[in-house]
């Protein structure tokens, strides 16, 4: 479980983020959506206690972030935008060596069925990864997820340069992950990959969350008009 | 978290070509440098050679011609080259004072290419003390002597740097660090085991292409093992000093290109820029006298008391009663005249004398007090001792030379005086130099000094980073 309460980012004057709250519970999917500079990335780093947060709290299952560092990174696992690994490393040794890092230690059967079970075909399990592409690399990322049995999993922009099965396949396993009662919180541009795989979306402007919607309820077409309204709003103050 | 991290990092390298590239360099380098170090020694060993192999000729002739004159005969010979006579043996036959090369001499040259290493102080002159130089290539001088030495102090600095600079910043960039950072580990016990794997490999690494090159050239090192376990251990603070830079530079600056600009600004500071500099303030504020001047200084007194030679011979009498046989057939030729005034002009040399060695401490005490400023220093002066090459060791060396030069005339001058000849009795009981190595072994304060001096740049400026353990202000 991901919450946040009244979590808020400044740099002097700038406001990066301002009184974010909400929660994302076992087996759902925040999206959070907004133009770049809206406080998203920012967000998660601050989950991931990479920023101090001025005021408000961060949890992830109840814990403090900026406490129980080490005790809440062993509960989650990041994805960024651009994942990336050991170059010279193969896809196994990578896992292997992030597995050991979050203190589990597994055969190189259990490595392999990880990855597979992240959709990494089988002759690529012990290529080195300077080949792979983007959803490639991203698939160890899930791996890892599996393999870490992560709680939590937090997603900065994951399917940006994807191609669009690639992107398809990344969302599928999104989908398997939310089933497993894993809370995902993925910060993204996709409104329709948004629409898609999340249970929540808040879209987010100048750090402020300023729509906080249940999926279920809003169709694509109603989502891209809440969202430009948001936006032009944005544009025209 | 080390076992995984020991694993990874060995196959990081050894995928990346770096430990090999690393290794190739090292393992070139020390050999060339072993093999130029080496060569100096032996030539020094080869001119040692020939020097007592024409003693052994002339000793031979002394030998066989003080037989000729113990059987009775008189061999047809002018006075001064007769070797029955003292003097003679004393001026033409004097031995030789060898300052032979230790086995570790080969590590750097010091001031050996500046000094000489065999002298033959004779009962004439004492300006020795003044010609101990050597006279040395000016392109060598310009450019140094790629000796071991300048090989760990200056080239291998510069390849830790090479391996360390963006220990850190690589993962910042290649996009792992965050990755790093998500998961339950303190990142900063992270990079310190990244460090000390890294310490550890190229310092093992160091001390084994150390032994095969010694090896290789057939450098007897077991012969001095304190010296080589010195060696190793001034080794080993050395690269553990410049890891230390590379862990603050990492830290506090975090950027590849800047991190490489930053250490070799270190690296051009502390290893050329502050010996240089210390060197020049020595030799400006402490200027050594002329030589040139003091030899004519010296001269003019040798003439001052050719001109007093009865007076300081009746004084020198006075003084050495055992020497006067108080009778009308003591006769008193070139050498008696020389003995008598020889208190007398040392007495007044010495202030000349002394001016030079004052100066000359002086500028050692200045490099003494700064050494602490820069490591390559430190290491400077542990190496130069470690190899007996060091200004001390020759300055002892001289002094030395200088004590035998007065054991040798002291043996004789009483013959001289006594009317008595020079016997093969004589030449068996004759003063030997053997040259000892009185100075104290510097690399153990050293290696502590330069020791402490890392850990406490690594506490004092790395001390912000060690204590946040999130090491928040590294990922973004």
């Amino acid at each position: 479980m991901i919450t946040t309460k009244n979590l808020t980012k400044t740099y002097g004057d700038f406001t990066a983020v301002s009184n974010l709250s909400f929660t994302v519970n076992e087996g759902e999917i925040l999206c959070l959506l907004g133009a770049n500079g809206a406080g998203k990335s920012t967000t998660i780093n601050m989950l991931l206690n990479f920023l101090d947060p001025t005021s408000g709290t961060a949890q992830i299952n109840g814990l403090d972030v900026t406490k129980n560092a080490l005790k809440t990174k062993s509960l989650l696992t990041y994805i960024p935008e651009n994942l990336m690994l050991y170059p010279t490393l193969t896809a196994i040794e990578n896992l292997d060596y992030f597995t050991k890092l979050s203190g589990k230690n597994f055969n190189t059967n259990n490595l392999k069925s990880f990855l597979s079970e992240a959709g990494l075909q089988n002759d690529a399990h012990s290529k080195r990864v300077q080949n792979f592409s983007k959803g490639m690399r991203q698939k160890v990322g899930i791996a890892l997820a599996i393999a870490k049995q992560a709680k939590v999993l937090l997603l900065d922009e994951p399917t940006s340069g994807l191609d669009p099965k690639s992107s398809n396949e990344f969302i599928n396993l999104l989908t398997q992950m939310k089933a497993n009662n894993v809370a995902i919180l993925m910060a993204t541009h996709d409104l329709f990959r948004a629409k898609e795989v999340s249970t929540h979306i808040g879209i987010m402007r100048s750090g402020v969350l300023q729509n906080y919607i249940e999926t279920a309820n809003i169709s694509l077409k109603e989502l891209e008009t809440t969202y430009l309204d948001i936006m032009n709003f944005q544009n025209i103050s | 978290m080390f076992s995984n991290n020991l694993l990874y990092e060995i196959k990081l390298l050894t995928r990346s070509k770096w430990l090999l590239i690393l290794l190739v360099s090292i393992a070139m380098l020390f050999a060339f440098a072993t093999f130029n170090g080496k060569k100096n020694v032996d030539k020094r060993l080869n001119d040692i050679t020939v020097v007592k192999k024409e003693l052994q000729k002339r000793d031979s002739v002394l030998v066989e011609t003080l037989k000729v004159f113990e059987a009775g005969k008189k061999p047809d010979m002018p006075y001064w080259q007769k070797p029955n006579e003292p003097m003679t043996v004393g001026y033409q036959y004097p031995r030789l004072a060898i300052m032979k090369p230790q086995e570790l001499s080969f590590l750097a040259t010091g001031q050996s290419d500046m000094y000489t290493h065999f002298k033959s102080p004779k009962v004439y002159g004492n300006n020795f003390a003044l010609d101990y130089s050597e006279m040395v290539n000016p392109v060598q001088l310009l450019f140094g002597n790629f000796d071991l030495a300048f090989v760990i102090i200056y080239i291998l600095p510069l390849l830790i740097i090479t391996f360390t600079y963006n220990i850190l910043s690589k993962e910042k960039e290649l996009g792992t660090l965050k990755l790093l950072g998500a998961q339950p580990i303190a990142i900063m016990s992270w990079l310190l085991q990244k460090l000390a794997i890294r310490y550890v490999i190229i310092t093992l690494l160091t001390w084994i292409i150390v032994l095969l090159t010694m090896l290789l050239f057939s450098v007897n090192a077991l012969a001095q093992v304190t010296n080589l376990i010195g060696l190793f251990l001034i080794i080993a603070a050395y690269v553990l000093f410049w890891f230390v830079a590379a862990f603050i530079v990492n830290v506090k600056i975090n950027n590849s290109s800047k991190n490489a600009l930053a250490l070799i600004g270190v690296w051009l500071l502390l290893v050329m820029v502050i010996p240089a500099t210390i060197n020049q303030i020595g030799s400006a504020l402490y200027p050594t006298p002329s030589r040139l001047k003091m030899i004519n200084e010296i001269r003019l007194i040798k003439k001052e008391n050719e001109e007093k030679q009865n007076e300081i011979m009746n004084d020198y009498l006075r003084t050495h009663p055992e020497l006067a046989q108080n009778n009308d057939e003591q006769r008193f030729g070139f050498w008696h005249n020389y003995f008598a005034s020889e208190k007398v002009m040392e007495e007044k040399t010495k202030p000349l004398l002394n001016d030079y060695d004052i100066q000359l401490k002086k500028q050692q005490h200045l490099i003494s007090t700064f050494k602490y400023i820069s490591p390559a220093i430190l290491m400077q002066q542990a190496l130069n001792n470690i190899s007996g090459t060091s200004e001390k060791h020759y300055n002892d060396y001289k002094k030395q030379v200088f004590e035998f030069s007065v054991r040798w005339r002291n043996y004789l001058v009483p013959m001289l005086f006594k009317n008595e000849k020079f016997t093969l009795e004589d030449y068996s009981s004759m003063p030997q130099f053997n040259y000892e190595n009185r100075i104290k072994n510097e690399v153990w304060f050293n290696f502590i000094a330069l020791t402490l001096i890392s850990l406490l740049l690594f506490f004092v400026l790395g001390s912000k980073h060690l204590k946040d353990k999130s090491a928040k202000n590294l990922f973004l």
